[in-house]
């Protein structure tokens, strides 16, 4: 299953463990993606994995929606189109708890 | 995410970040990350000099090499931001099963790939880490 982890790193000036802008994508606890957030989020480098598919359909319906100004600002595909429609539920709602906590 | 127990190659590392070339990449790397020295030795040392680090660490740049598919152009502002007040990329870098480094940068030098008979077409860019946002190792 897919799930979205947030990312921390390691200032490699003063060894602080930082909190970053972004999330790390993980399919059965493998590392196959990252989803940074800020003002729009993006989905980048989402590394090759077998799954059910995430088809051209869905992946066409967000790139239409980042060019209206709506969802993500843009979807990187890398290799085969193969990504779950799951995936982007959780993609969805992470976003939505994120836009929910910077109203607080 | 376990780290690994034999070392392996750097084959299936990947790069991300905005405006980038993130597919068809034969090399990336690698990233030094490094501190001046300074000589603080006095009248007075013996035997050997005496060294401190400076204060600051200093950024790394990095080329990557890409087999060039002429897709985009292979430099933009994207690459290069120019919108005010600036703001960097935000580049990751992962090796794989061996933890992921991250941090801003920018472009700073596209070269194009050279045309010869028996030879694949690549191209290579240099990133230039910026300080914005500190360099970062998250663990595999």
């Amino acid at each position: 299953m897919f799930s979205l982890k947030q990312q921390y790193g390691i200032s490699l000036s003063t060894g602080e463990n930082k909190k970053l802008q972004q999330f790390q994508i993980l399919f059965a606890g493998t590392l196959v993606g990252y989803l940074p957030y800020g003002e729009r989020a993006q989905i980048q480098a989402i590394f090759q994995f077998p799954h059910d598919k995430l088809d051209a359909a869905v992946l066409a319906k967000l790139g239409k929606e980042a060019a209206e100004g709506q969802g993500l600002a843009s979807v990187t595909v890398e290799g085969p189109e193969q990504y779950s429609r799951q995936f982007v539920e959780q993609v969805e709602k992470a976003l939505a708890e994120e836009d929910a906590d910077d109203d607080e | 995410m376990a780290a690994l127990t034999k070392a392996r190659t750097g084959l299936g590392a990947t790069i991300s970040g905005t405006g980038l070339v993130t597919t068809q990449i034969v090399s990336i790397g690698g990233i030094k990350v490094s501190v001046d020295s300074l000589n603080i030795t006095t009248l007075s040392t013996t035997g050997f000099e005496d060294l401190r680090p400076s204060d600051l660490r200093k950024n790394p740049d990095l080329p990557v090499e890409f087999n060039w598919l002429g897709a985009a152009p292979p430099i933009t502002t994207a690459m290069i931001p120019s919108a005010e007040p600036y703001a960097g990329i935000a580049v990751t870098i992962t090796l794989p099963s061996a933890g992921s480094i991250q941090g801003t940068a920018f472009v700073k030098e596209v070269e194009f790939p050279s045309a010869k008979q028996g030879e694949i077409m690549r191209g290579k860019y240099v990133l230039q880490f910026d300080g914005d946002t500190d360099i970062t190792f998250t663990p595999a």
